[in-house]
């Protein structure tokens, strides 16, 4: 019997995730395709050489014959050593090839602050660390306006014989004083060693006479026996808040502003925090959308259209930008986002402008149609149920209720000018849900009850709906 | 709650067997396919939520084994393997159409809707998946790599990068901050 407490919820969580399985027909084409690409290997075969026992005593010789010449030429020891380092995982030298990775590292504690390193490798092309700082108090931190003040760290990977290589940020995921991880990027090792030791001169994003400098972290790695499995993805692409771009300086100087302007509200939902680098190839912009309404949320940031408008009207091309801002708490009532555009964006005014965000309302909307409706199929497949979320129009229509065998059910279309995405119904002796994409902006929700479904009492209610906002939120902002 | 899980993490080895036997040409490559098709499709189908993306992939990556299939050596670890392909075929994916969020159509926690499931089961599921998508992405694939694509924790931590007993330590802590929240809420 298994009595870990663990597994209830965990049985829950795997059904909570469980995705439907594969199309059929895509599972038989794709087989019988790889099929057709598959060539069998030739079975394995052992060696068919049979040495004959004259041809292996002159072999014999002739290596005896080779040891004596090298153990007294120390130059033919040199030469074939020289030889031999060039073929990988072959030679007499010391130094090996081929991929390492960070065993998981223990954190450092150093005034406060915790650092580590538990994710990086190292190959024969580059070494890849992702450093993990957490525990900065406010003051330590500096403010997104001094980062120019403040010392950049240097970052060094040292071996045991005191070897170095420098290594350089190439990207954060950064939750301010939560924490942040910085990815670091340097050149291969030349001689590969197991241990090493990660400095840096001062703490990250923090200011050097209130937080830990001169802090050494030890790494060690082992080496990969499969390259294929070994290496992870480290794929931090948020630009650090002093992102620096490496060519025509003057002109393409890293900028970056917040933008304080009272954002214009159409909705409890807000674009904050507008942040601006500028890269060789355009302009990231980067932010948070936030809403202070616990009833409310926004399960995920895609909106139908995102438009960037300059101050003359014109409507400037723009792509999503690939970013992993960690959430440290769940209960945040924000999610980030980020953009580029196609070209730099020069000085002057901007406005920004997201169409058709989902927002989920998590809120119970009693479902209640009158006796007299219910009794009458053509009166209850006309009757309309409006709902009003914050100016938002939510239509319940088409109710059709049946009855077989024990079981009720009910279903209903739901729908908005915007249009409507999911919702989640309950009642009491609720058996099951299916909800169904009608068009566009409708969805279909079918409830099975067991027993007779009521309707005149609001015992059956509309926990959430997710349903995509009518009107665009937008902000101005300048880059100056 | 009658859905029991399905995943038996400990007893996958047995598969070993298999893979040797068509990598020494004894099998055909279907036998690879058969295994792991569906848990493959499921992770991508998870992080894309996008069917036609979650089959592109699924090919992408089952003729990535195929080509690569002779690099492989046994060495008892081929799940790793496989899920280590499988994500970076899909963070190079990311690379490519860098549009997180334009085609992103959430996946619908009815589609895991089970009819035999109780009222405050369905509340519960309703609450874990709603949950569970606003944990980090890290977080999020720890969940994925242990209940969708069935990883023991070995497995797993060679795909992320981190020692079996890191893994163990985070999915562990995950797990009760999982579980506080749903305590707090229900």
């Amino acid at each position: 019997m298994n009595t870990n407490p663990n597994l209830n919820i965990e049985n829950y969580i795997a059904q909570a995730m469980d995705q439907p399985m594969p199309d059929k027909n895509f599972k038989s084409s794709l087989r019988s395709q790889l099929n057709k690409a598959y060539r069998k290997p030739d079975k394995q075969i052992s060696s068919q050489l049979n040495f004959r026992p004259v041809l292996l005593t002159g072999l014999a010789t002739l290596v005896v014959l080779f040891v004596a010449f090298l153990f007294f030429n120390p130059n033919a020891v040199n030469a074939i050593r020289s030889i031999f380092s060039f073929i990988p995982g072959v030679g007499l030298t010391d130094s090996t090839s081929g991929d390492y990775l960070i065993v998981g590292e223990e954190a450092v504690r150093v005034e406060g602050v915790t650092f580590q390193v538990d994710n990086g490798y190292a190959t024969s092309d580059e070494t890849v660390l992702l450093l993990k700082v957490s525990g900065l108090t406010p003051e330590m931190l500096y403010t997104e306006d001094e980062h120019n003040l403040f010392p950049k760290p240097v970052y060094q990977l040292l071996s045991k014989a005191n070897k170095a290589i420098d290594l350089t940020e190439q990207g954060a995921r950064w939750d301010g004083i939560s924490g942040y991880e910085i990815k670091l990027i340097g050149p291969a090792l030349e001689k590969f060693n197991g241990e090493y030791k990660l400095t840096m001169t001062n703490t990250p994003f923090a200011n050097p006479e209130l937080s830990p400098t001169e802090i050494e972290l030890p790494l060690s790695f082992n080496q990969i026996s499969d390259p294929e499995i070994g290496l992870p993805v480290i794929d931090l692409s948020l630009p650090l808040p002093r992102f620096e771009i490496g060519e025509n300086q003057e002109h393409l100087q890293s900028q970056e502003s917040i933008q304080a302007e009272a954002t214009e509200i159409v909705d409890p939902v807000q674009i904050e925090g507008i942040k601006i680098v500028q890269d060789t190839d355009g302009t990231i912009l980067f932010g948070r959308l936030s809403w202070n309404d616990e009833s409310l949320s926004i399960p995920r940031f895609s909106p139908l259209k995102v438009v960037l408008r300059n101050n003359d009207g014109e409507n400037l091309p723009i792509d999503f930008y690939p970013v992993q801002e960690e959430r440290s708490s769940n209960d945040l009532l924000w999610l980030p986002w980020a953009f580029k555009t196609k070209q730099s964006l020069s000085s002057g005014n901007y406005e920004i402008a997201f169409e058709g965000l989902v927002e989920r309302r998590i809120k119970d909307y009693p479902i209640i149609v009158p006796t007299e409706v219910l009794n009458d199929y053509s009166k209850l497949k006309a009757y309309e149920i409006e709902i009003d979320i914050d100016g938002t129009s939510i239509i319940l229509s088409d109710f059709f209720v049946s009855q077989a065998g024990g079981e009720s059910i009910l279903s209903f279309i739901i729908g908005s000018e915007g249009g409507v995405e999911d919702a989640m119904v309950f009642t009491e002796s609720f058996s099951g849900l299916s909800v169904s994409q009608v068009d566009n902006g409708r969805i279909k929700v079918e409830l099975r009850v067991s027993g007779p479904v009521e309707l005149s009492d609001g015992s059956v209610i509309i926990k959430s709906i997710d349903y995509r906002m009518k009107e665009a939120i937008s902000k101005d902002f300048v880059i100056p | 709650m009658t859905w029991i899980m399905q995943a038996d993490h400990e007893h996958q080895e047995d598969n070993e067997a298999l893979i040797l036997s068509v990598l020494n040409g004894e099998e055909e490559f279907s036998v690879i396919y058969d295994l792991y098709v569906d848990r493959i499709y499921k992770y991508f189908l998870s992080r894309v939520h996008d069917t036609a993306t979650a089959e592109d992939l699924t090919s992408t990556l089952f003729f990535s084994v195929l080509s690569n299939l002779p690099k492989y050596r046994h060495v008892g670890r081929f799940q790793a393997w496989i899920f280590t392909i499988a994500r970076n075929i899909f963070y190079k994916h990311l690379r490519e159409v860098k549009q997180i969020g334009f085609e992103d159509i959430e996946s619908r926690y009815s589609d895991s809707t089970n009819l035999e499931n109780n009222v405050s089961d369905q509340e519960l599921l309703h609450q874990l998946s709603t949950h569970i998508k606003t944990l980090n992405d890290d977080e999020q694939e720890l969940l994925r790599l242990r209940f969708i694509a069935n990883l023991k924790f070995s497995d797993i931590g060679r795909v992320i990068g981190k020692s079996e007993s890191a893994t163990k330590k985070s999915f562990y802590r995950l797990i009760e901050r999982i579980k506080s929240y749903l305590e707090m809420n229900s």
